[in-house]
């Protein structure tokens, strides 16, 4: 077995200006995600390592390898713990 | 990057819809299903028949549209929804492609199946209309036989699935002296509460609704003190979110403000809602959405302010100007004052508000 990252389920997502509003739980949780944090969350579609993910934002936001990949990491753990990202077990093929 | 990267704010919600509002964004939309209705409610503000309605179809392009252009919260009504056999295939549609969905139904038309189907569906908000505590008083409302006993199955049925309704009861002369009751009943029964007073005109502009507006000396009981004031979430007290945050569609694709602002700006059947919403905006939208508290000239001294819950629809149909007086509210703020015995209690907000 082996962890996919993914979006959870019953989230909403809309870009409102410069930001990403991303609502759980009816409106009961409401979090507004910047266009870095908004970029590594719509990647977490379950196809995209960690690793993955770090190289694409060094494309798209012009940083580092090692600044990228511990602002990914912190991220995602933010995203994980706020339960706008799920940890999914699926077997290894 | 982190530390400002994810924002958690508790109000966030009416935050962003008052950010949507600045920028246009239509963050609710209120998809008015059919103006077919198993009741004729005596105050009913929908006097339109015969309308070609919109089919399943056309209502998830409508959807899709409205998804693209920034909606978050789709509130179905009518009407009555359950007339139309496709209303949860619609539902269903919406929340499956990432809307959070609210219902205003009757409730007689509910069954088992259907509420467990909402129940699925996680309704963001959920309202009944109820008139009275007994089958008498309801029914002197609605003009039908059995729709007390219909509307009570209705509630039960919705919190055997697990759901929480909010009971709305609209006070009028009819059912003023039984607020207490009716409380008392829908709390039995598992649901919530709310009262509101926010008679208006009909969409014909007809005013026979205002003759079942609650009158000062009959009273209110009990019900009417401890109610929050209404949060304004446009940050401008007074203006609401019409043309802005908010519009509404009607069975046959006219696009307006909200439902009670009778400017039509367009058909979706004909135009795509982007160009109607973002396009060369009419006259009266471009005021409507420049609109702020200054321009309520004469309201801004008034000694009702706090009683009051102004709509802006409705003043753009009594005086024609969406800052004008609106005698209604005029009349029903001061219906407030007197029947809160000038404690400052202001009753229920007319905004779509959630499920807490």
């Amino acid at each position: 077995m082996h962890h996919q990252i993914v979006k959870s389920e019953d989230i909403i997502s809309r870009r409102i200006g410069d930001e990403t509003v991303v609502i759980k739980d009816n409106g009961l949780s409401t979090h507004v995600l910047n266009k870095t944090a908004a970029y590594i969350w719509e990647l977490c579609d379950g196809t995209y390592g960690l690793d993955a993910i770090t190289g694409r934002v060094c494309e798209r936001f012009d940083v580092g390898t090692e600044e990228a990949g511990t602002d990914v990491k912190a991220t995602i753990d933010r995203l994980l713990e706020i339960g706008l990202l799920t940890r999914l077990e699926v077997a290894k093929t | 990057m982190t530390d400002t990267a994810v924002v958690a704010r508790r109000p966030l919600l009416q935050e962003v819809i008052a950010t949507c509002s600045k920028l246009n964004i239509p963050a609710q939309a209120v998809l008015e299903l059919t103006y077919r209705c198993n009741l004729r409610c005596a105050h009913c503000y929908v006097d339109l028949e015969g309308y070609d309605e919109m089919t399943l179809g056309e209502w998830k392009n409508v959807i899709d549209q409205l998804k693209a252009a920034g909606t978050m919260y789709l509130l179905f009504t009518g009407g009555e929804i359950t007339l139309r056999p496709d209303w949860l295939d619609i539902a269903i549609y919406a929340r499956r492609s990432g809307f959070m969905p609210g219902f205003l139904t009757n409730g007689t038309g509910l069954d088992p199946a259907a509420c467990r189907a909402l129940a699925r569906l996680k309704p963001f908000s959920l309202g009944i209309s109820l008139y009275g505590a007994t089958a008498a008083i309801h029914e002197s409302v609605t003009g039908q036989t059995d729709s007390f006993a219909k509307t009570i199955a209705g509630i039960k049925m919705l919190v055997d699935a697990g759901l929480v309704p909010t009971v709305q009861t609209m006070i009028m002369k009819n059912n003023q002296s039984q607020l207490a009751q009716i409380q008392s009943l829908v709390e039995s029964l598992g649901a919530r509460f709310r009262i509101n007073m926010g008679m208006g005109p009909t969409k014909t502009g007809r005013d026979f609704p205002f003759r079942y507006e609650p009158s000062e000396e009959a009273g209110g009981g009990d019900a009417w003190w401890g109610e929050s004031p209404h949060p304004d979430i446009c940050g401008e007290p007074g203006l609401c979110k019409a043309g802005k945050a908010m519009c509404s569609i009607s069975p046959d694709g006219d696009v307006f403000p909200c439902v009670m602002f009778p400017l039509k700006l367009g058909n979706v059947r004909q135009t795509d809602f982007e160009t109607i919403w973002r396009g060369e905006p009419d006259t009266e939208l471009q005021r409507l959405r420049s609109m702020t508290r200054s321009n309520l000239v004469a309201c801004n001294a008034c000694q009702l302010r706090q009683y009051c819950q102004r709509c802006t629809g409705i003043a753009y149909r009594e005086s024609g100007d969406a800052g004008g007086v609106s005698p209604s509210a005029c009349r029903q703020a001061k219906t407030r004052r007197q029947l809160s015995g000038e404690t400052g209690g202001v009753i229920c907000p007319k905004n779509l508000m959630p499920n807490q």
